[in-house]
């Protein structure tokens, strides 16, 4: 008897079958695998990556040198206000030769210096802290914001901003706080993800915008401070009264780490109400 | 047949083409009169849509739809309403299956008008750091398409709430361009 031996062997598919296969696992491997638009297909929400970990550090650090200058800064600004005050209390004029003014001129010439001294030596810190976070969040922007995303793509981004969040900068894009406070409450927000509703990206531009403000305004500190200086002393400077050069450094030290004192005139926008837009037509909405 | 008779043969023809056309002259002929293409004049704003579909209605009269939308803005704004909303929508829904606009240009009417959107001033063909020479222009369209809101969200629809929205969003666009467009410049 002869036994038929039978080898088992896959069955041979066509080369058309396969390439159809192929191509058919292809397109859900890659539907799969993820979209190259930022954009998100399901919910036509951006994904965004505006805060790698070294922001959150160069904040934290400009956060604590801005703390570290408030502190040195506060006592020495409070005192020359006082001693400023007293010359002027005491009527004390330019040619006045009474020892009791020249006591106090000499304190406030002393007083002035502590200062300029104070924010040369830490001047250099906080810039570095500042420069890092608005190179580092700028770079970001360009490439999360800039170059991945069309202006349309920025109107989805805000899309699901909270009604309640409310921007740390004010209206007028004056800060009001202190510098170090601001610093911190955007140090937290990040790190500890407490954004409440606070969008992402409007986040990262306001955190960007105060950066690159604070370094001008660090720019202007520091050439009045240099201007001060070589203007030969603070004699040339303290005339009897307060010099438009002197008020001005004082006035932008004040401002840098302390904010804007003086309140904004334009009022700020009514919040708007719980009301929800209604839905109904979104088939006649552009998106 | 001689040469004579060839030329009665023609003079007749002529003097009976002379006369043919002599009395048809004088037939009175029926002159087509131009449709009238009323826009809307009553302040009542649901007679004013109803006056616009019928001229609308009309197809020499689809020239007219700019005057007529216009004046239902207007006449709207006299009388401030939530209905107002579904009036326009039904509106711009009939003019599109009339085929007077097409379907885009009546989401862009409707979006502009009604809705906190500004997809109508942001473009969506290039990168945000390729429109840093187009900035100021993209700017103003904004601007523009915010007083087109204050127009139909609180003035049309008397909704408040929707129109400071739409203000807030205007403004966090505005900072967020801005902000983006200096950071392609670094």
């Amino acid at each position: 008897m002869k036994i038929k031996m039978t080898q088992h062997q896959p069955k041979k598919i066509p080369i058309r079958e396969q390439t159809i296969a192929l191509a058919m696992s292809s397109i859900i491997g890659l539907s799969i695998l993820g979209n190259p638009s930022p954009i998100s297909a399901n919910t036509n929400k951006p994904t965004l990556n505006l805060f790698p970990v070294s922001v959150v550090e160069h904040l934290k650090s400009s956060a604590e040198s801005a703390k570290l200058m408030e502190n040195g800064m506060e006592d020495v600004i409070a005192k020359m206000e006082s001693q400023m005050q007293l010359y002027r209390d005491a009527q004390c004029g330019q040619e006045d030769i009474d020892p009791g003014c020249a006591g106090i001129k000499k304190s406030v010439n002393e007083t002035y210096q502590d200062m300029l001294g104070q924010m040369q030596r830490q001047l250099p810190t906080m810039r570095k802290a500042m420069k890092s976070t608005s190179s580092t969040l700028g770079k970001k922007i360009a490439a999360e914001l800039g170059r991945k995303m069309t202006p349309l793509d920025l109107q989805r981004l805000i899309e699901g901003k909270s009604k309640n969040a409310k921007r740390v900068r004010t209206v007028t894009g004056r800060r009001q706080g202190r510098m170090s406070a601001m610093l911190g409450k955007y140090h937290q927000m990040i790190a500890l993800g407490k954004t409440q509703g606070q969008n992402t990206a409007i986040l990262a531009a306001e955190i960007y915008t105060d950066a690159t403000e604070t370094l001008d305004t660090l720019d202007l500190i520091e050439s009045e401070i240099s201007r001060s200086l070589t203007l030969g002393g603070i004699d040339t400077i303290w005339n009897g009264e307060p010099s438009p050069e002197m008020m001005a450094t004082v006035k932008s030290v004040k401002t840098l780490l302390f904010g804007e004192l003086e309140t904004s005139t334009i009022p700020a926008p009514v919040q708007p109400g719980g009301e929800t837009e209604i839905d109904d037509f979104s088939d006649l909405t552009l998106d | 047949m001689n040469q004579s008779l060839w030329i009665q043969i023609i003079a007749r023809t002529m003097v009976s083409f002379v006369a043919a056309t002599s009395i048809t002259a004088c037939i009175p002929k029926t002159v087509k009169s131009a449709p009238t293409c009323l826009t809307p004049e009553t302040k009542h704003v649901d007679q004013a849509f109803e006056q616009a579909r019928k001229s609308l209605s009309n197809r020499a009269c689809y020239y007219q739809f700019d005057t007529v939308h216009s004046q239902l803005i207007e006449i709207a704004q006299g009388d401030p309403s939530k209905d107002n909303k579904k009036r326009f929508y039904d509106f711009y829904q009939w003019i599109t299956d009339q085929g007077i606009i097409s379907k885009n240009q009546s989401k862009m009417l409707f979006t502009r008008y009604f809705t906190t959107q500004f997809s109508n001033a942001l473009p969506d063909n290039q990168n945000t750091c390729s429109h840093r020479s187009t900035k100021e222009t993209m700017v103003r369209n904004l601007a523009q398409e915010m007083k087109y809101k204050k127009v139909g969200l609180q003035d049309i629809i008397g909704n408040r709430d929707l129109y400071f929205r739409a203000v807030s969003k205007h403004n966090d666009l505005v900072f967020l361009i801005e902000t983006t467009m200096l950071a392609c410049n670094t």
